[in-house]
């Protein structure tokens, strides 16, 4: 974590008792030449500003990798608006989008970015990160289901309801595990293990 | 929408066309024809339309939707016509039913009641020109029937489930109905109000899957037996009311069961001892339960045998996940009682409240109906006593606020808290804690004549203590919660 980087999109002074953020409260770390400046992070909070689903946005970076922690509207599904970003943006696109209900703001209701790691790194709220299959099985099935939900890329922790699945596409999968890779499962088993990780592992 | 037409028209037209003469519906008055319903919803359906002119906008029509073979036809044919279908409770006092009309008047656009003999505009009821279409399910798109669920004082739900309502024999039968052992064309039983989620859309599934429905129009435990018997009904929806009826005042034998190939309970918890008789009944694998909510957030499944090895358990999600989230809303390890959150098909739409409101929601899109539980190692659901600001009668929910607003309307009545009080049959009744302006006056009979006149059978209270106050707190917030269900002790 090097929040000296963040300077630049931390203008305001936080409010007396708050540590500051970067401040000498935070442990920091070495900087690294590759992490991504303010003008990215600003790049990717306007444009996941603009996603219909989304009343607010805060992009920081997390261990070097940018998370874009964002408030729905009613709700969201985070892998839904990771990969549209991901289809906007390319690589400027954020690595994991985290969902809140609200976002921690200082006593000058600026947006507490210090807060805001913290809340990211240690409360768990739901997130999403791409993680690419990794065995020929969790390829195969990953492909099933980029197939069967009509998407360009599905990753190891992707939640199949999070990625628009529904009981019609439930019954799709469950048939085409079967014809294609010879896996077979129920139906509840596609809401219980919805992902391609416990797809495969339980497979 | 001239689709929905087609599809609900051309459904029964299809059936009507290979089985003629075959039973479409059964009740005490006899034997209702697939040619003949098929022929008078087309009339119904005709009818509207001449009625309710395309620039009248699309009117919500109501329907009394008492448990029979002649309501039918009205109700497909409100469907077949493409207009939003709202089916009400024919038993409902003029003013109760009034209160709803209004409310949907006012939150959807104007509406019409439909009877076997007569279309009357509730004119009266339709605001002016400013109508928000609150919370509709999609701009521009019409709802394919609406249903109400409980409403307090001046709180009455109503959900609207997204038309056109059509035929896909992708989802009729559900995957839930499929589980529960329903067969298409099978011989089926209804035997509760049709105004309520569970028997309306077995109802609709039962029809557009071309089963031969055997309706019960009042609930009768021996009439039940003698229909399954005689009529050898095949599937049947219960609620653990009717189950233990069934149990405590029939002398019902799993030979009355033979015909049996599943039964599906809903609504409130059962109880242990009427779990275990229906298991002997009918067997461990043909009966199931569910729990979910007119909401369709989710809905949970457990078979019997699932039941057997986990005594209480009101099943596992099906095609649903569920959470169990603390006040702050972080998710408790299996063991851990707390509000039960719950996420399906959630991309896709939603059923949507009329008039704003919505439940509570996380983030990540799960939502729940405010009931308490926890999961097991293996995810199967337990519940926890109900929450006191709802009293499950029978199935039915009845908000304590609407019972006790009619209660302080009456000028003897000072202050009054209603309770859920025991019932060996219904699981829970109304029972009425009143405090009077000055001693004696007014009688048990005069005030339970009053809530009669203005209630639904079921809400009335059935039980009342006289009482010197009713506890409430320093805001004056009722605390049900102290309070017992009138037991005599």
């Amino acid at each position: 974590m090097s929040a000296q980087d963040l300077t630049g999109v931390e203008p305001h002074t936080p409010a007396a008792g708050a540590p500051p953020p970067g401040g000498p409260a935070d442990p920091g770390g070495p900087g690294e030449p590759a992490e991504p400046g303010a003008a990215r992070l600003d790049l990717v909070e306007a444009t996941t500003a603009r996603h219909p689903d989304v009343a607010e946005v805060a992009a920081v970076l997390l261990d070097g990798a940018v998370t874009a922690a964002l408030v729905p509207i009613d709700f969201a599904s985070a892998p839904a608006i990771r990969d549209h970003l991901w289809a906007v943006l390319g690589d400027d696109a954020p690595a994991t989008v985290a969902l809140l209900a609200a976002l921690p703001r200082d006593a000058a209701g600026e947006v507490d970015r210090a807060e805001l790691r913290r809340v990211l790194a240690e409360d768990d709220p739901p997130r999403s990160t791409f993680v690419p299959p990794r065995s020929g099985r969790e390829t195969q099935i990953a492909e099933v289901l980029q197939d069967v939900l009509d998407l360009p890329r599905v990753g190891l922790d992707d939640d199949f309801l999070e990625l628009g699945g529904d009981s019609l596409r439930a019954i799709e999968l469950v048939n085409q595990l079967d014809q294609r890779l010879g896996v077979q499962i129920s139906l509840e088993d596609v809401f219980d293990a919805a992902t391609v990780r416990k797809l495969a592992g339980g497979a | 929408m001239t689709v929905t037409a087609a599809a609900v028209g051309e459904r029964l037209a299809a059936i009507a066309a290979e089985q003629p003469d075959a039973a479409a519906a059964i009740d005490a008055t006899g034997s209702l024809s697939w040619r003949r319903l098929a022929a008078q919803t087309t009339e119904v359906a005709g009818r509207l339309r001449a009625a309710l002119p395309p620039d009248a906008g699309q009117p919500v029509v109501a329907v009394p939707a008492a448990t029979t073979a002649a309501t039918l036809p009205l109700l497909l044919g409100v469907l077949a016509a493409g207009l939003p279908l709202l089916p009400v409770d024919p038993r409902a006092p003029t003013e109760e039913r009034d209160t709803l009309l209004r409310f949907v008047a006012r939150s959807y656009g104007p509406v019409h009641v439909l009877t076997d003999t007569a279309l009357s505009a509730v004119s009266d009821m339709t605001p002016g020109d400013s109508r928000p279409e609150v919370g509709l399910p999609g701009a521009g798109r019409r709802a394919g029937y609406l249903l109400t669920s409980g409403g307090s004082s001046g709180l009455i739900k109503v959900i609207a489930v997204p038309g056109p309502i059509r035929h896909d024999p992708r989802t009729v039968p559900s995957p839930l109905l499929r589980r529960a052992g329903w067969q298409s064309g099978q011989r089926q039983l209804i035997c509760g109000p049709l105004h309520h989620t569970a028997p309306f859309t077995a109802t609709l599934d039962g029809i557009l899957d071309a089963n031969t429905l055997i309706l019960l129009p009042a609930f009768a435990p021996d009439l039940l037996v003698e229909l399954i018997r005689a009529e050898s009904v095949a599937w049947m929806q219960l609620t653990p009311a009717h189950m233990r009826s069934v149990v405590q005042l029939t002398d019902a034998v799993p030979a009355d069961f033979a015909s049996v190939t599943g039964v599906l309970h809903t609504a409130a918890a059962c109880d242990f001892a009427t779990k275990k008789a229906w298991i002997e009944l009918v067997g461990a694998h043909r009966i199931a339960e569910t729990y979910g909510s007119t909401e369709a957030v989710g809905v949970t499944f457990a078979r019997g045998d699932e039941w057997l090895a986990r005594p209480g358990t009101v099943g596992r999600g099906f095609l649903t996940q569920l959470r169990i989230l603390d006040e702050a809303g972080r998710r408790l390890p299996p063991g851990d009682v707390g509000t039960v959150y719950m996420r399906s098909g959630r991309m896709s739409a939603r059923s949507t409240y009329l008039g704003g409101l919505s439940l509570p929601t996380t983030p990540d899109g799960f939502a729940t109906v405010g009931d308490h539980g926890w999961l097991d190692e293996d995810g199967y659901l337990f519940l926890t006593p109900r929450r006191t600001d709802l009293i499950n009668v029978g199935g039915e929910n009845v908000y304590p606020a609407e019972v006790e607003a009619v209660l302080m309307e009456h000028p003897a009545v000072a202050d009054a808290a209603a309770v859920g009080g025991a019932d060996a049959i219904l699981g829970a009744v109304v029972h009425a804690n009143v405090v009077l302006v000055g001693p004696n006056a007014a009688g048990r009979p005069e005030l339970v004549r009053h809530c009669a006149a203005r209630l639904s059978p079921h809400k009335v209270p059935r039980t009342m203590t006289f009482v010197a106050s009713v506890p409430r707190s320093a805001a004056g917030k009722l605390e049900r919660w102290r309070m017992t269900g009138g037991d005599p002790a």
